[in-house]
């Protein structure tokens, strides 16, 4: 096993709404290795954007409060952290690419002034030093022209394109860690190619460890060495990405691999289904959140929430693969 | 689908165009249009159902629209069951239009937060003026709402009540409601979480087997349209550049724009032994489109001849329309 970079334990994300406690994030733990990709899986919803916000000091307080649990990155709780020290890590040691690149560059700013904001804050670098690292940047993540784009303006540029400056201005001070909120799901499937090969190539020259969140699951087959499937704020199931593919063991897991139309499908079936739809939060079901759509739930799930546990080299959090089951089946 | 062959069509498109007027800037004399559909033929029998796929801007959007007259087609003809759809004017209009309904893709924008869904479902049905009483439209929606698998409890809740793909459902419910024969369904699934897919793509399969409806199915998405599709129409920039039977062109996709596409879909699997086709760069602007083939500035087979001459749609096999000057040439790389 490699070094970790980025230790979460029981993170606890909460909100605090009108209509009650938002456990949107609930007790989760996991580390991402220097070097590696994490996928992180999940429908909308299922807490994984905020898990990202959380490790970069993002959410809002109030209403949104950090409960609990620890985020340690290089040894270091970023909880403890002043707003100031979080400041000289963001950008520089960890960075992120948002999912709407149209909405996540400001109009108003060349693409350029917004790309060296980063290198002046955190490099010690003049204008012109920023602005020949910037031109760099951007021929690093393959932008033709980069000379011209420079003094562009954001609306200037295509979805791509637009990305592309995000993955430019997120790696310009070489983070060590990437977190790529649904890096491509705003764009076409031509240009998602081009991005997740580009997205794989720098990792490869930079070292950086990435964490991918995404809802696809076949982008995080192409992408991710580790793979984390989360439901309703709690992690579901935690193994290698050949482990998750080979054998899901998570009755959700089994079932979002299999309601997704492939390719490759017999199509003159009907597609399998999950039953019924994410609970709200002020829905929660006693016991595991996922009982209710189920299928093979039994009495203890609709009793208690099960530990993500570990079975068969990977972790689970379900009844199927512990004792009490056989108990519960006896009965 | 056997029993197609000497069924009259329920639609025939012929040289469909949609050009929009664009400004090239201030004191511009010169009048300048952006291609959003151009040339585009079809014909789509009774209960077949028609995938069009392509990536956002490639016209098919419009395309559906245009079919049934959202927006003003600028040029073609449109024939439904033998009439002629685009002359069609006021009364006719409104009574044709009754048998053509349409999906949207954002079931958040496309329903009426001030309307409850009982008033969403039943307003075909008062526009038509299909049933007598306020009773019998009752009736008529509550039957609806249990085909679409909404439970008839919701009768009077408010849009904002229900998750993306109840609102879905009550999208559906109103486009089925005057059963008619055909429904444009421009991206139902593509703002729904994948598990939520699932259950709508079912529910649109078992509508069609039921109610005996065509659809046009516009996607972005190659493994959704394979599902549900009989035949499938790719477009780029407005224009076809391949149509075939499902099968045919999942198996022999001959246009290097639906091989790439093809092989740019994410499969969850892992090592995919699947060659992938990067295409370089990005969609060229539709008001300013390449000469000659228009792929060939992304096309990774490109030669001299495409830059200056337009390939036609031309049949390759048997119902198999495919614009490349290299069409059959480069099976099996």
């Amino acid at each position: 096993m490699g070094e970790k970079l980025l230790e979460v334990q029981g993170l606890k994300t909460w909100f605090h709404t009108d209509a009650g406690l938002s456990k949107a994030v609930n007790d989760v733990s996991f580390f991402v290795e220097k070097g590696k990709t994490l996928g992180i899986v999940g429908e909308s919803g299922c807490g994984k954007s905020i898990t990202s916000l959380s490790i970069m000091g993002l959410v809002q307080t109030p209403p949104g409060e950090i409960a609990g649990g620890k985020i340690l990155f290089e040894g270091e709780d970023l909880l403890e952290k002043t707003e100031e020290e979080m400041r000289s890590i963001r950008g520089k040691k960890i960075a992120m690419i948002f999912q709407e690149p149209m909405t996540s560059l400001n109009p108003v700013f060349t693409i350029g002034q917004q790309l060296i904001e980063t290198l002046m804050l955190h490099e010690n670098l003049t204008k012109q030093q920023a602005r020949e690292k910037g031109i760099e940047m951007l021929k690093l993540v393959k932008i033709p022209l980069a000379e011209k784009r420079f003094d562009e303006y954001p609306h200037q540029l295509s979805g791509g394109m637009r990305q592309r400056v995000m993955i430019a201005m997120a790696l310009c001070c070489s983070p060590k860690l990437l977190i790529c909120d649904e890096p491509t799901t705003a764009l076409d499937v031509t240009i998602q190619a081009q991005i997740l090969e580009l997205i794989n190539e720098l990792k490869e020259q930079t070292g950086t460890s990435v964490m991918m969140i995404t809802h696809d699951l076949g982008v995080i087959a192409e992408v991710a060495d580790d793979v984390m499937v989360m439901y309703a704020g709690k992690v579901v199931e935690h193994a290698t990405c050949d482990q998750i593919f080979e054998k899901p063991m998570h009755p959700y897991t089994y079932g979002l691999m299999n309601c997704i139309p492939k390719l490759d499908d017999d199509d003159t079936k009907e597609l399998s289904v999950i039953e019924g739809m994410v609970p709200s939060f002020d829905d929660m079901p006693k016991g595991c959140a996922f009982c209710p759509r189920c299928p093979e739930a039994m009495d203890i799930c609709r009793e208690k929430m099960p530990k993500l546990s570990e079975a068969e080299g990977r972790m689970v959090r379900c009844f199927k693969y512990t004792e009490e089951w056989e108990e519960s089946s006896h009965e | 689908m056997s029993d197609q062959t000497n069924q009259a069509p329920l639609l025939e498109v012929k040289h469909l165009r949609k050009l929009f007027p664009a400004k090239s800037g201030f004191l511009a004399k010169e009048k300048t249009y952006i291609k959003a559909v151009d040339d585009v033929s079809f014909t789509l029998m009774p209960k077949e159902t028609l995938g069009v796929v392509g990536e956002s801007g490639c016209g098919k959007s419009t395309m559906g629209r245009s079919v049934l007259r959202l927006i003003e087609p600028t040029e073609g003809e449109i024939l439904y069951k033998g009439e002629d759809f685009r002359q069609a004017g006021g009364q006719q209009l409104r009574k044709m239009r009754s048998d053509m309904q349409i999906i949207f893709q954002d079931p958040y924008a496309s329903l009426n937060p001030r309307m409850t869904v009982g008033e969403i479902i039943a307003e075909p049905l008062n526009i038509q003026k299909r049933c007598g009483s306020k009773e019998e439209v009752r009736e008529q929606v509550l039957k609806v709402m249990e085909v679409v698998g909404l439970n008839p409890k919701y009768y009077n809740r408010y849009p904002h009540e229900f998750s993306g793909g109840q609102r879905q459902r009550i999208g559906i419910a109103r486009a089925i409601v005057l059963q008619p024969s055909l429904v444009v369904c421009d991206e139902p699934v593509s703002a729904l979480d994948v598990s939520i897919q699932s259950q709508v793509l079912n529910l649109l399969r078992k509508l069609q087997e039921s109610m005996g409806m065509a659809y046009i199915f516009i996607s972005h998405n190659l493994s959704v349209i394979k599902h549900i599709s009989d035949r499938v129409m790719v477009m780029y920039l407005g224009h076809v550049v391949e149509m075939a039977d499902k099968k045919e062109l999942f198996d022999n996709a001959s246009h290097p724009y639906t091989q790439a596409l093809l092989s740019a879909i994410p499969v969850p699997e892992r090592h995919s032994r699947r060659k992938k086709i990067i295409l370089q760069g990005d969609l060229p602007s539709p008001a300013n489109p390449p000469s000659g083939c228009i792929f060939h500035t992304r096309c990774f087979m490109a030669q001299e001849i495409c830059s200056k001459q337009k390939p036609e749609l031309k049949e390759i096999a048997d119902g198999h329309l495919c614009a490349c000057h290299f069409c059959g040439l480069n099976k099996g790389e």
